[in-house]
């Protein structure tokens, strides 16, 4: 069979044209770009990378997280791309993954000035990533259905049945670190039979938090675990929620801060630390707490703090150290892993 | 739950949805078929019916996720849900088989005749003639719609996934992504994907088979076969039925549900002055969609090529090039992604190559089944009337020549590119994990907007990201037409 008319030789010549076309679409600025990989939203952390831009001259070629690729992202791919790295600096909406760069000796130490401002618990020892404006594990609680108080979720959770009650799947994003959390309070045996507690009085169990919240704010569940961004989502449009935080039996809180991180071998690391002392200034942590209502981890002024945003300040003053669920991290996965292939 | 499982619950719903659509799609063919050619109620008939096959997977699952939360309480309902929509689009597929292949070419003459041969219940070639005459006769149809139903079926990825809750509906793909979500490494990966690898091959090389060996002229009784009124009344109405259904689940109620937000986030794109920019990463987006739609029609072409060569349907070759589009875009992806990593490949690891390589690989299955499809659309006695009647002295023989050629064979194939660049454009899972820093699909953009829940942008993006890429098409089409 022939083309008679797309002859296969002159249609590959154009489309030989258009990959070349499609190759030439770099960089045109002669001023060297940094290359970020940012896990956080898009939506908020824009406006912060234009700043940044703005302020210093300094193209950004920023790669975001894919909410499609959930967390097969950036931190898989930064371990993929470690001997050669594209990226400079990693902002991760996490701490938990870049603990695991920083194992996998993907990371390069900095210790930016900025830094100072930043309690203890939220950054590295060595210095291989800080933690800034952060956001806390919460119940999001329908309303319409059941009061917003502890002892009302209390008595939800203690339940016969959770068939109203949703939570993500735990493989995945924040629902991973409060598991890891718990591995790390509980033990592995504690946290299994809590699991499995959970699913024998049919727990409701979803692919993400952004689901979890739908699920509350349609009043299809009265209540389930999430994080403030997706609460906060719910209250914007209008839905009968609120939030109360996630408590251990100690009382504290799980308070999970962004992340940055200078990337070892990077091409741009004099630029990369400029960004970091940028992103860990005072001005983009109220930045983002006037946009996606972050709590801000170092020292403010208070009174630019939004409103909203003040009582989370105090349920963060409460949180628990990430860095031991960190350690405990890869047996949750293990664990997981046996739970989801049944092997 | 284990692989195994989740494999026999694709395999089961795939089968089950398959078989129910094999009438359906019959009835509507009989629903089109009955309005008088070429007239505007059968050309619109035509579009709404094949329509579901081309509304993105992601404005399906998007649109229908809260329906399906709302049926949290019932495992039953959530997988019936998902097996509705797979329905619609199985629907509209196996119609375009229908409408594209030649009806049989064995007549129920033939049949008859064969059945009043002598000693027929006793003679083993008797048999297997038998059944090869219905095999390559009334029954090769259907039989290509089924296998074909069944690979788009067996083959969902993101409609599971965004109506997953509780694990169900339950997909040996969505098992494949949570299991590497979990850690699992690339080679324990590779090895989960061989036995849907296998089940994938079980359907295209029989489909491939019938397709190639089926011949390529249907006798005349076939396509005018008689039926009673009162049965042809009862199809057609089966299929209008079918056609609204499967056009207001997929095409009526999310427009109905989306056009006020879509409204609203036009407007907005339009003040904040992002339009443009947004036309130009939709048209970047689809560039690169249209290049591997042409690289891998170029390879199915050689590999068709090749086909025609050895005189085999389908060469080990071939087999071989064709097993990275089956075992998925999730395990070709992260191979590419390694082996770009490697020193000699890495200068252009941060290029299109690698997005290209691997959107290549997972259309080129397609690919193959397109060209052989269009091998029995276009048969050599045709092409080879109109190719000498363009050497007719008559300018207006020449001309009709000229439009013959073009009916035949160019827009053929230049609707099958489009219609794999479409396929190429939505997919989300390649360009996340190969896509360059400075190239980002729309198709990424729209997925982070669904989970930012901002709907009105969502769907403005998603309405232009349909719209623009298939009015350049259509554009493209008509001047292909006039150069003709």
């Amino acid at each position: 069979m022939t083309f008679s008319r797309i002859r296969p030789l002159t249609f590959a010549i154009f489309l030989g044209l258009l990959a070349a076309w499609l190759f030439t679409f770099r960089s045109s600025s002669s001023t060297p770009a940094l290359v970020l990989y940012c896990a956080h939203d898009a939506v908020y952390a824009q406006p912060v990378i234009d700043l940044f831009t703005q302020q210093t001259g300094i193209p950004v070629d920023v790669r975001f997280d894919e909410e499609a690729n959930k967390s097969l992202g950036l931190t898989n791919l930064l371990l993929a791309e470690r001997a050669q790295p594209r990226c400079d600096v990693f902002w991760n909406n996490q701490t938990l993954g870049t603990i695991r760069l920083q194992q996998e000796d993907v990371l390069q130490p900095y210790r930016s000035a900025q830094a100072e401002r930043i309690p203890d618990t939220f950054r590295d020892a060595e210095d291989n990533w800080t933690g800034f404006a952060a956001r806390l594990r919460v119940y999001i609680v329908n309303t319409d259905r059941m009061e917003p108080t502890a002892a009302a979720i209390e008595q939800a959770l203690s339940g016969d049945s959770l068939n109203r009650v949703a939570i993500a799947q735990p493989q995945f994003g924040t629902t991973l670190s409060h598991y890891s959390v718990l591995m790390a309070e509980w033990g592995e045996q504690r946290l299994q039979a809590w699991h499995t507690s959970l699913h024998d009085r049919g727990i409701r169990e979803v692919r993400g938090n952004s689901m979890t919240r739908d699920l509350v704010a349609e009043g299809i569940c009265d209540v389930g675990f999430t994080d403030t961004d997706d609460a906060f989502a719910a209250l914007d449009a209008g839905k009968p929620v609120a939030m109360l935080p996630v408590r251990l039996e100690d009382r504290r809180t799980l308070c999970l801060p962004n992340s940055v991180a200078l990337i070892r071998n990077c091409s741009h690391p004099e630029l990369g630390k400029r960004f970091i002392d940028f992103l860990l200034s005072e001005q983009v942590e109220l930045l983002l707490a006037q946009s996606a209502r972050q709590i801000p981890l170092g020292t403010v002024d208070a009174a630019s703090v939004p409103e909203e945003v003040r009582p989370l300040q105090e349920w963060a003053a409460d949180s628990v150290d990430l860095k031991p669920a960190a350690e405990v991290n890869a047996v949750v996965l293990d664990w997981l892993i046996q739970e989801h292939t049944g092997q | 739950m284990t692989l195994t499982a989740a494999l026999m619950w694709s395999i089961g719903r795939a089968l089950l949805v398959t078989l129910v659509a094999v009438p359906l799609s019959k009835s509507v063919q009989q629903l089109v078929t009955a309005q008088r050619s070429g007239s505007l109620p059968q050309r619109l008939l035509t579009v709404a019916a094949l329509l579901p096959l081309f509304v993105p997977e992601l404005l399906t699952g998007f649109t229908w996720r809260l329906a399906s939360a709302k049926l949290v309480h019932s495992t039953l309902a959530t997988e019936a849900l998902y097996a509705a929509l797979l329905l619609c689009r199985i629907v509209a597929l196996q119609f375009a088989v229908r409408l594209m292949l030649p009806g049989s070419p064995v007549s129920t003459e033939a049949l008859h005749l064969w059945s009043m041969m002598p000693r027929r219940r006793t003679s083993l070639h008797w048999w297997k003639s038998w059944w090869r005459l219905k095999i390559f006769g009334p029954w090769r149809v259907p039989a290509i719609a089924f296998l074909a139903g069944m690979l788009l079926a067996f083959q969902d990825f993101e409609t599971a996934a965004l109506l997953q809750i509780d694990r169900h509906p339950v997909a040996w793909t969505v098992w494949l992504f949570d299991a590497h979500a979990l850690g699992e490494p690339l080679s324990r990966a590779l090895r989960f994907t061989v036995p849907a690898a296998a089940v994938q091959l079980l359907l295209i090389v029989p489909g491939l088979s019938l397709l190639v060996h089926g011949g390529r002229l249907q006798t005349a009784q076939q396509a005018v076969r008689q039926s009673s009124q009162s049965t042809a009344a009862a199809t057609t109405g089966v299929g209008a039925i079918t056609v609204t259904l499967t056009i207001g689940t997929t095409v009526v109620w999310p427009l109905l549900g989306n056009v006020p937000d879509a409204a609203l986030g036009l407007l907005r794109l339009w003040q904040k002055g992002t339009l443009l920019p947004l036309s130009v990463q939709i048209l970047r987006s689809a560039g690169e969609a249209f290049l591997a739609a042409g690289f891998a029609l170029l390879a199915a072409y050689g590999l068709q090529s090749q086909r025609v060569h050895r005189k085999a349907w389908l060469t080990g070759r071939s087999a071989v090039a064709l097993l990275p589009g089956l075992i998925g875009p999730l395990v070709t992806g992260l191979v590419l992604l390694s082996a770009f990593q490697l020193p000699i490949l890495r200068p252009v690891y941060d290029t299109i190559l690698p997005m290209l390589c691997s959107h290549v690989l997972m259309l080129l299955p397609r690919a193959v089944l397109l060209v052989a499809v269009l091998q029995v659309l276009a048969p050599a006695v045709a092409r080879h009337s109109a190719e000498l009647l363009r050497t007719a002295r008559s300018p207006t023989v020449q001309q009709a020549s000229n439009h013959l050629i073009w009916i035949l064979q160019t827009r053929r194939w230049l609707l099958a590119l489009a219609i794999l660049t479409h396929w190429c454009f939505w997919d989300v899972t390649t360009a996340s994990l190969l896509r360059p820093v400075q190239f980002e699909p729309i198709v990424i953009r729209l997925y982070n907007e669904m989970h930012y829940g901002r709907t009105e942008s969502l769907v403005a993006m998603s309405g232009l990201s349909l719209l623009l890429p298939w009015t350049l098409t259509l554009v493209a089409l008509q001047l292909c037409r006039r150069w003709n």
